[in-house]
């Protein structure tokens, strides 16, 4: 089976190396499409122009939960079938995971600011938002601090999945919470409905994204495996110079 | 006395002999709820309407204070390895421990909170209601902060970490803790709904707290 | 600060963040190999007797 060929790391390595340029290549000429659509898209009637930020802020949100998607699905492959590439995938996931929810937060923000004039609004997407920013941190913290990259695998692994179990929770919770401070206006991001003209360069954007997401986790991903075969080396070094 | 019970009664002996756990959890409860103020002034329309939110905070806060010596001392003496040795299911031992621990330091923050709240001006009523709310969410604090504990076990500065870890995790629980126990004020009329869904919150817990810390602990072994 | 001020500095910093990840990744996997031909340079290999692909 195919994927089970990848689960050697020189395999995965060989492949990476390959798919890499191509890929990277498609995400860069999907993105220029995309922003060069975003440029034509029409005003929305009642944001102006400041609507294309969304064009940046949603598909930032749906990376940053997609990426949590991606490492849940990695601690499965760690915890249950001890799969040698899931902690690699893990850990590159993480940092790329936090840059883009970063970039949905700020970017919300400077949404928000000339949309209702401040520059945060406890809104339930934003608020969930930062609060899958402090999971991902958290993680990435957990990561630094346990030595052996396999039990720290092993623990990021559990918290990943309480996580993501927690995820719905929050969203339920903070939307709960926001009807009760907001009753007045809903102050819904984005809007109820996506007119279909704000819809392609939507979907173009996103998809660019997601292409140079999945580009920059393979390339971080071989730098893991890198990083591992120097920490062998090492130990190995430290081995025979004990004698 | 089965080693279930027998682990039970030793934890909750060390939690409150220590000098630790128990009462500094309390100590530190009250210095949260008495710094508040001078942050605020003394405004007491203001410390009443923000009262039962406040309390929340301390009794989460305190909480996580205490959480990282739970399985951590257990660790550096060794009995950790007794106890997944044994025949008892982890998951029921870290349950046990669990208890132990939320009777020796959740339970008296919630004895605490009436007198805290006096401090805050919390009326009679709403008195009831903040420590009802503490009562059922404290167990799902001790629980969550289980996890986090387990996750955390053999690092030397686990505690700050595992609160970051924790934080997340216990943001449901806060939302509805503080919403319930706000119940009766024009913005939050019903109590049932939320304190109902922090009931669930807290059985949920109950389950996925110590079968999460038993996977961290025994992937965490080898 | 007006609208376009608001768009232009939204891109900008999506834009700088790739850039650092971007960046950061490549800067990493240059001193990984650089680290890996290095010990195999000095003789040193795993077990599979390579060290890059």
């Amino acid at each position: 089976m195919p994927i089970m060929d990848l689960a050697n790391p020189s395999r995965f390595l060989s492949l990476a190396g390959r798919v890499l340029p191509w890929l990277s290549a498609a995400a860069a000429l999907v993105l220029a499409y995309g922003l060069y659509r975003v440029y034509g898209a029409p005003d929305d009637y009642q944001q102006g122009a400041t609507a294309k930020i969304m064009f940046i802020h949603v598909p930032s949100a749906w990376l940053a939960m997609a990426l949590w998607g991606a490492m849940s699905l990695a601690a499965l492959g760690t915890l249950v079938w001890r799969h040698p590439l899931a902690d690699v995938a893990a850990k590159a996931a993480a940092p790329i995971g936090a840059a883009f929810t970063l970039i949905c937060l700020i970017t919300g923000s400077l949404w928000g600011r000339p949309m209702w004039g401040t520059y945060w609004v406890w809104d339930a997407r934003l608020t969930s938002v930062l609060v899958l920013l402090l999971m991902y941190l958290g993680v990435i913290a957990l990561w630094r601090t346990i030595e052996d990259p396999s039990r720290a695998a092993r623990a990021v692994a559990v918290l990943t999945l309480v996580g993501a179990l927690n995820l719905p929770i929050i969203k339920f919770s903070v939307e709960w919470w926001n009807t009760l401070h907001q009753p007045a206006s809903v102050l819904r991001l984005g809007g109820s409905t996506i007119h279909p003209s704000l819809l392609v360069p939507l979907l173009v954007m996103a998809a660019g994204f997601f292409l140079l997401c999945a580009a920059l986790l393979l390339a971080s991903m071989r730098n893991e495996i890198f990083r591992r075969r120097i920490r062998t080396l090492q130990m190995m070094q430290a081995e025979t110079a004990r004698g | 006395m089965t080693a279930l019970a027998s682990l039970f009664a030793r934890d909750l002996r060390v939690a409150t002999r220590i000098g630790g756990g128990a009462m500094i959890g309390v100590l530190f409860f009250l210095i949260v709820v008495s710094l508040v103020p001078f942050a605020l002034g003394p405004d007491l329309a203001l410390l009443k309407r923000v009262g039962p939110a406040l309390l929340w905070l301390g009794a989460l806060l305190a909480s996580l204070l205490t959480l990282d010596r739970l399985i951590a001392a257990d660790h550096e003496d060794g009995s950790l390895d007794l106890i997944l040795m044994s025949e008892t299911p982890l998951e029921l031992a870290l349950a046990a421990k669990a208890c132990a621990h939320w009777i020796a330091t959740g339970l008296p923050l919630v004895v605490a909170t009436p007198l805290f709240s006096l401090l805050l001006n919390i009326d009679a009523a709403a008195i009831g209601t903040v420590t009802l709310t503490l009562l059922v969410g404290t167990p799902a604090l001790t629980f969550t902060g289980l996890i986090g504990a387990a996750l955390t076990v053999a690092l030397r500065r686990g505690g700050l970490l595992l609160s970051v870890l924790i934080l997340p995790l216990a943001v449901p629980v806060l939302i509805f803790g503080v919403s319930a126990a706000n119940a009766g004020s024009p913005e939050q009329p019903s109590f049932a709904t939320p304190f109902t869904i922090l009931c669930g919150l807290t059985l949920i817990s109950l389950i996925v707290g110590p079968f999460a810390a038993a996977i961290a602990l025994r992937h965490g072994q080898d | 600060m007006d609208h376009a001020a608001f768009i232009f500095s939204a891109y900008a910093f999506a834009a700088f963040v790739i850039a650092a990840l971007t960046g950061w990744i490549a800067r990493d996997h240059r001193s990984l190999t650089r680290t890996l031909a290095d010990y195999e340079r000095r003789g040193l290999t795993r077990g599979s007797g390579r060290n890059t692909q």
